[in-house]
């Protein structure tokens, strides 16, 4: 018997497609691990885990694998995440990255997909837009709680997959110029921003819901872009208008050109003199020369 | 060091309805992808983002091979790559399914042609795609005057995302 | 604003400054740009976005955080590679490219 024969249905070649599947998660906190711990279940074999905090008390309330005991030690958030992936996938490929980001872009690059639960707008577009300039697919989810004045609350949230080519966060009204300057405004104020369980089940279920379809997909009708609004009040996740108005469309954002290190086409491999200096010389990048700026990049 | 071609299955399926036009007298037709470059863990990702055909105009008749370039269309795949600093990509049909292999008439014509790429854009990486109707496999020179190598590994990004290995 | 000119402009600066494109917006890199900061020269890739990036009107990255200049230094990805920025507003996109350099460069005096 196998862990995932119940699963069958996702077709023949699904464990061996999930096995083989890499997924980028940037932001482990509430949203993010609850998609490591579906992703472990569903039999995801490689995984790139990046956030730079630990564990505290306040994170208790949500974070999925996070017990009162890594809250007292302090955990490292991918420390954690990793634990969970290894309860039932002990031979899964685990790049973990205490940091941001930005210090695992080498490890992402190979991802088959990127799935964002981060907190600012900046961070979600710089992140989309690495994942386009290296042609993955990206799912994002946040959730909000917003203050209704006397009517109390209301929760929120948004799971998007933008697809290289296609619509983007842009596209879809959530990351916009005025919110990026609000928040640069806002630096250093954020503070600690209401934050429950279950919207970020939700989200995180619906997201590994998409995931699974990009990479082992179920039936034949496939959506390439998806935005998909959250109302925590009235119990309910739908597309959001643009969702339909947008698909099929491309996106001017992104232009499609923009792929890969431009770095790499206006570099100029140096040579060394007789004196023992480095003159730059316009040259071919040789092919010791690619196995230098690979090595390079690995550090 | 592993090579590994991406490309977008948008990309990919213009390229083959492209392809699969009929010519006037050439058997097959071929064409150009552009690609960025980039280092990741170890391996050198070729990121496809372009593609464009040999014009009809630019083939030259010769019934001994399935598709012949005319200096035309070398002409002009040099100056793309020389004014866009791309790495460049030959690429052609064998239709059919499954991963495609390269004939000797390709390798003999890839290593005719490819280098030379490498004296206007010599920071890039330059070669050759081969694709079926849902596989590829493909060559790739990293430096003029070194042999080529091949692809290790294909990804095309769409839903669904579908990868293989050719190495 | 004219891009080339004023590419050409800022590469009469330095000569291996390259035209590079992030979002459809140019951006110029100035690889190994000498700065002076208290006195002691220093060299440093630069990213010049002379168009709005992340809440401001334009910006200028930093290849490392200099130390003891500049404020609420953060990281960023643009064309696919890490940079820093310190909090610098309001140099205006309307200018040419050579004095908005210097204008963010004001913020290692």
């Amino acid at each position: 018997m196998n862990r995932l024969d119940r699963q069958s249905f996702l077709g023949p070649e699904s464990e061996h497609v999930l096995r083989q599947c890499t997924v980028g998660l940037v932001g482990l906190g509430g949203g993010g691990s609850h998609v490591v711990q579906q992703l472990a279940h569903l039999g995801v074999g490689g995984y790139v885990l990046v956030d730079p905090d630990k564990i505290d008390m306040t994170n208790t309330n949500r974070l999925v694998g996070g017990t009162l005991a890594d809250a007292e030690a302090e955990t490292l958030k991918v420390a954690i995440a990793e634990r969970v992936i290894r309860g039932v996938q002990p031979d899964a490929k685990v790049v973990s990255v205490p940091d941001t980001w930005l210090a695992a872009m080498g490890d992402l690059k190979v991802c088959d997909v990127i799935v964002g639960a981060v907190d600012s707008y900046k961070e979600r577009d710089q992140l989309e837009r690495f994942a386009r300039r290296h042609l993955i697919p990206y799912l994002d989810i946040g959730m909000d709680v917003h203050k209704l004045g006397k009517n109390g609350f209301l929760i929120s949230g948004q799971v998007i997959m933008s697809m290289p080519g296609g619509p983007c966060l842009r596209c879809c009204g959530l990351v916009t110029e005025e919110r990026l300057t609000l928040e640069a405004q806002a630096y250093g104020a954020a503070g600690g921003r209401p934050q429950v369980v279950w919207p970020n089940g939700v989200l995180a279920s619906t997201a590994v819901g998409l995931l699974a379809q990009i990479v082992t997909p179920w039936h034949p009708k496939l959506l390439e872009f998806v935005y998909l609004e959250y109302d925590g009040n009235k119990g309910t996740i739908k597309p959001n208008a643009r969702m339909e108005l947008l698909q099929g469309k491309s996106c001017p954002h992104h232009p499609t050109e923009e792929v890969g290190d431009p770095l790499v086409r206006h570099s100029r491999p140096s040579c060394q003199t007789a004196d023992g200096s480095h003159q730059q010389k316009h040259g071919e990048f040789s092919a010791d020369k690619w196995q230098l700026f690979v090595e390079k990049d690995k550090k | 060091m592993r090579i590994i071609f991406k490309a977008t299955a948008a990309l990919l399926n213009r390229i083959r309805a492209d392809l699969g036009r009929p010519h006037a007298f050439a058997h097959e037709r071929v064409g150009f992808i552009a690609a960025g470059l980039t280092a990741a863990a170890g391996n050198v990702l070729v990121l496809a983002h372009e593609y464009r055909p040999v014009e009809d105009r630019d083939y030259l008749p010769d019934r001994s091979v399935g598709a012949m370039m005319g200096p035309e269309a070398i002409r002009k795949a040099l100056q793309w790559a020389m004014r866009s600093r791309v790495a460049l990509f030959h690429v052609h049909s064998h239709g059919g399914y499954g991963i495609p292999w390269f004939s000797g008439v390709d390798l003999r014509e890839n290593a005719k042609f490819v280098p030379d790429f490498f004296k206007v854009a010599p920071q890039c990486a330059h070669g050759a795609i081969v694709l079926t109707e849902d596989a590829a496999n493909g060559q790739v020179w990293l430096d003029r005057r070194q042999p080529c190598r091949s692809i290790d590994a294909f990804s095309v990004t769409g839903v669904p995302l579908k990868k293989w290995r050719t190495t | 604003m004219d891009t080339n000119k004023e590419f050409l402009a800022l590469k009469s600066l330095h000569e291996s400054a390259a035209l590079l494109a992030e979002g459809g917006n140019p951006v110029v890199l100035l690889p190994d740009f000498p700065l002076k900061v208290d006195d002691k020269g220093m060299r440093m890739d630069l990213l010049l976005h002379p168009a709005f990036h992340s809440g401001y009107v334009t910006r200028l990255f930093f290849k490392e955080k200099v130390d003891g200049k500049g404020q609420n230094w953060t990281p960023h990805q643009v064309v696919g590679r890490a940079w820093w920025a310190p909090s610098w507003k309001d140099v205006r996109a309307e200018q040419p490219w050579p004095a908005m350099l210097c204008a963010h460069l004001r913020v290692l005096i």
